[in-house]
């Protein structure tokens, strides 16, 4: 049975409530938030003994073996690195780290180092329609990828401020407030886009404006393209002031179809989901040419009275539903059940020493992503992104790596 | 007043702005063609009972019948053409862009157009769409507030047009010895390069982009752009261009988010049963630091009605058929010549076209130098040299003025 602590029981709450009701191998036995009423309460009506208003507090604790980090995104990187430091798996939200490249590179070596699991829970990944996206991306239905666009539009300007009148984490009190695609659903857009290419970005360049939420000190309309190694561009945009219903639109283009959400539309005749067209399914069309195409032997006139080629209108796509996550359990579980199925996929990973689907290495890829895009929108020009590689084939032959059992401050 | 005489070069295209002026417009008629094939030249003349037809364009500047020349021939063309028809003492109608590679003859042009009094319009049918004239209007209207994102784009698949030779050596798209056509930097992009100015109602001051050429690296150019357009107000307008982008043609997007809400035209997807095209979220609100209850919704709008010109209110469907571009060219060549009879810029002047154009040719060097380049800014000066006209040596050919 893994002990798990959640941190900040904001958010936090639902993942007591995953880790405590729906999966069986795992049990919370401490809680944390920073108001000792929130942590008492979401304790009580849990039914879990210990609550503590101090981070370090559950650092020490030998009993936790799995962390869940839901306090605001700027503590994260940190808060991951410490529980890294004191041999605890890590469930965190998104970002794993939105400030510091070093902060991530530290986090990589300790889980390393540590043969620990890291897991930042992109509720994308989990999610149907995005998960059949990716599916048929990596069957290769779109061919090459060479363009993908995700969005996070959410208004946050009405919960700056909580219904008490006291500003959220959203607004900065005295901390960081928070960023817009480096910070919460920014992380979703990126990590999505990134997962769709199926490659590592190496590039980026951004602008922002605060057109919307000009009393807080940072952007809240970010856009950033990123470039991937095969030359693939990504847009990602994410807005925390848009005048609009929240939406999560994602769209991947390849050289022999494209694939989007309706979610741009309120509702095109065959209903919301996932629409998209394939033109291999074009007789005409073989192996990436027209049969015209550049076969010179075909005289212009047999061209000219060649039948046009097919078009191919956007079809809506039949989207499996994921096992399990039935409407029942997608109302009692936060980010409509993902969360269930992601830390199960982690929990799971832990048992079977394996890695999980967004590990250190996926996430550390995306963090980078928009930590640099941040970096290119203040500096006004186009960032470097650094380059990570996913060792974890060379961990498992190095599992007794030397110092392992050392903290960092001892090393 | 005596009507206007027009000569046109590229006849595929330009084939349906000589339509317009010889079938719709009383204020003008087409005097002479101008294509360098010699049957296209022979159909459409015989088509519109035109007697002088030439193979060569400096015929068509030499004659001194003519007073506007309609230039359609391929996007590398268009500059050094329009550079010459105003030496020759022409106003212009030009087809998008102006002028894709060379911002020194963008500012001849204007510098040109100025000393002369010339009028230049290109050819931009988006201004008189109803979505656009919708969209604008709540923009204008102040509804949705100040703008801070526009997203505009043509996306197409050029292996898909006239009847899939798109693709073939002989058309311009590919090349044929010359430049193949850009993604944003040339041909109907301009639509969502000058559309998005349009919709931040202010010029663009920067840009950024990236291009990649996935789809058909047989041209050595890019096949697909985005680039990212600043303002001085902070607008950030995200402009997209795909060459072949498999999916159908023309179902593009124009969005404007603003700090009181967000207008749309559907474009991506099948538009909903009620044929609606619009929608808009208006709040009522702006940049609020309580917090604000209402449900957000995207709603429809209804669309503007674009009246025809004047003079064309009976226009027939079969004449509009017979005109490129769902006939809202009609709108250009109107605007056009009123404003040579009034002596006032045309809507999309000489001065619009090169904040548009040198947008583009921005592009192309961000793409080049990846780097975040510069756009040079330009002042009307129409209304200020009124007084002083007619200006020195305005009448001297350039190679002599120098």
């Amino acid at each position: 049975m893994l002990k798990v602590a959640v941190v900040g029981m904001g958010h936090g709450k639902s993942h007591v409530k995953v880790f405590n009701e729906f999966i069986d191998q795992t049990e919370v036995v401490t809680l944390c938030d920073a108001v000792e009423d929130r942590a008492k309460q979401v304790a009580e009506e849990f039914g879990i003994d210990r609550w503590v208003t101090n981070y370090s507090d559950v650092l020490v604790d030998r009993d936790v073996d799995l962390v869940a980090i839901c306090t605001p995104c700027h503590l994260h990187g940190k808060q991951t690195l410490a529980a890294l430091d004191h041999g605890k798996h890590v469930m965190v939200e998104v970002p794993m780290e939105n400030q510091s490249l070093d902060t991530l590179w530290k986090i990589i070596y300790m889980a390393e180092r540590r043969n620990l699991k890291v897991q930042m829970d992109n509720q994308h990944r989990w999610m149907a329609p995005a998960v059949h996206m990716r599916n048929l991306i990596e069957r290769g239905r779109l061919g090459d990828i060479f363009y993908v666009e995700t969005e996070y539009l959410h208004n946050t300007e009405t919960i700056q401020i909580g219904k008490d009148g006291v500003p959220t984490f959203r607004f900065g009190y005295g901390q960081e407030a928070q960023g817009t695609i480096c910070a919460g659903g920014g992380l979703y857009a990126v990590d999505t886009a990134r997962w769709f290419t199926g490659e590592q970005f190496v590039e980026v360049f951004g602008y922002g404006n605060k057109k919307n939420i000009p009393y807080r000190q940072v952007f809240d309309h970010e856009v950033a393209l990123f470039k991937t190694e095969s030359g693939a561009i990504a847009r990602v945009v994410c807005s925390k002031g848009i005048k609009r219903p929240t939406i999560e639109y994602m769209a991947a283009y390849g050289t022999n179809g494209t694939l989007e959400t309706s979610s741009r539309v309120p509702d095109p005749p065959d209903g919301p989901g996932v629409y998209g067209c394939f033109v291999d399914e074009d007789p005409d069309y073989h192996n990436g040419v027209y049969r015209w195409q550049y076969d010179m032997s075909i005289k212009k006139d047999e061209i000219e009275g060649a039948e046009p080629p097919v078009q191919h209108p956007m079809k809506k796509i039949d989207v499996p539903p994921l096992k399990e996550v039935d409407s029942k359990m997608a109302a009692k579980v936060g980010h409509g059940g993902t969360e269930w199925l992601a830390n199960l996929d982690l929990v799971n990973a832990i048992l079977e020493d394996r890695q999980p689907p967004c590990n250190v290495y996926e996430s550390a890829r995306s963090c980078a992503g928009a930590i640099c895009a941040v970096k290119s929108i203040d500096e006004g020009k186009p960032i470097q992104i650094p380059d990570i590689a996913d060792r974890s084939g060379y961990a498992a032959k190095f599992k007794n790596l030397p110092y392992a059992h050392l903290n960092s401050d001892e090393l | 007043m005596k009507p206007l005489n027009v000569g046109v070069v590229g006849l595929k295209h330009g084939l349906s702005h000589a339509r317009i002026v010889q079938e719709l417009l009383k204020q003008a008629e087409v005097v002479m063609l101008c294509d360098l094939n010699a049957d296209r030249l022979k159909k459409a003349a015989e088509e519109l009972e035109i007697a002088k037809t030439t193979t060569h364009f400096a015929d068509l500047i030499a004659d001194e019948d003519i007073d506007i020349i309609c230039i359609a021939s391929p996007d590398y063309s268009h500059g050094n053409m329009t550079l010459a028809a105003l030496e020759a003492g022409k106003h212009l109608m030009v087809e998008v862009p102006l002028e894709t590679r060379d911002l020194d003859l963008l500012w001849k042009i204007v510098r040109l157009a100025e000393r002369r009094n010339l009028k230049v319009q290109m050819d931009l049918p988006d201004r008189w769409l109803p979505e656009s004239v919708t969209m604008k209007k709540l923009i204008s209207d102040g509804d949705i507030g100040d703008p801070y994102y526009v997203i505009t784009e043509y996306l197409q698949d050029i292996r898909q047009q006239g009847g899939g030779v798109g693709l073939s050596v002989n058309n311009f798209r590919m090349g044929r010895g010359e430049m193949p056509q850009e993604p944003v930097s040339a041909g109907a992009a301009t639509y969502a390069v000058d559309t998005a100015m349009w919709f931040c109602g202010e010029p663009f001051t920067e840009v950024f982009a990236y291009g990649n050429r996935k789809n058909l690296p047989m041209r050595n150019i890019d096949d697909h752009d985005v680039a990212l357009f600043r303002t001085k107000s902070g607008t950030i307008a995200r402009v997209q261009c795909s060459k072949a982008a498999r999916r159908p043609y023309k179902e593009i997007i124009k969005s404007v988010w603003g700090t009181k809400g967000t207008v749309e035209c559907t474009g991506y997807l099948p538009a909903p049963d009620d044929g609606t095209t619009v929608y808009a979220c208006v709040t009522g609100v702006g940049a609020v630091a309580e917090p604000y209850e209402e449900k957000y919704e995207m709603k429809p709008v209804p669309l503007e009605e674009v009246l025809p010109p004047k003079g064309l209110e009976h226009m027939t469907d079969e004449q509009k058929e017979r005109v490129g571009h769902g006939a809202v060219e009609v709108h250009s060549w109107v605007d056009l010549i009123d404003s040579i009879e009034n002596d006032r810029l045309p809507t999309i002047n000489v001065y619009q076209a090169f904040r548009v154009c040198a947008s583009q040719i921005a592009v192309r060097k961000s793409k080049e130098e990846n780097r975040p380049i510069l756009i040079p800014q330009i002042v009307e000066r129409h209304e200020e040299l009124k007084p002083l006209r007619p200006l020195p040596f305005a009448d001297v050919p350039s190679a002599d003025y120098w």
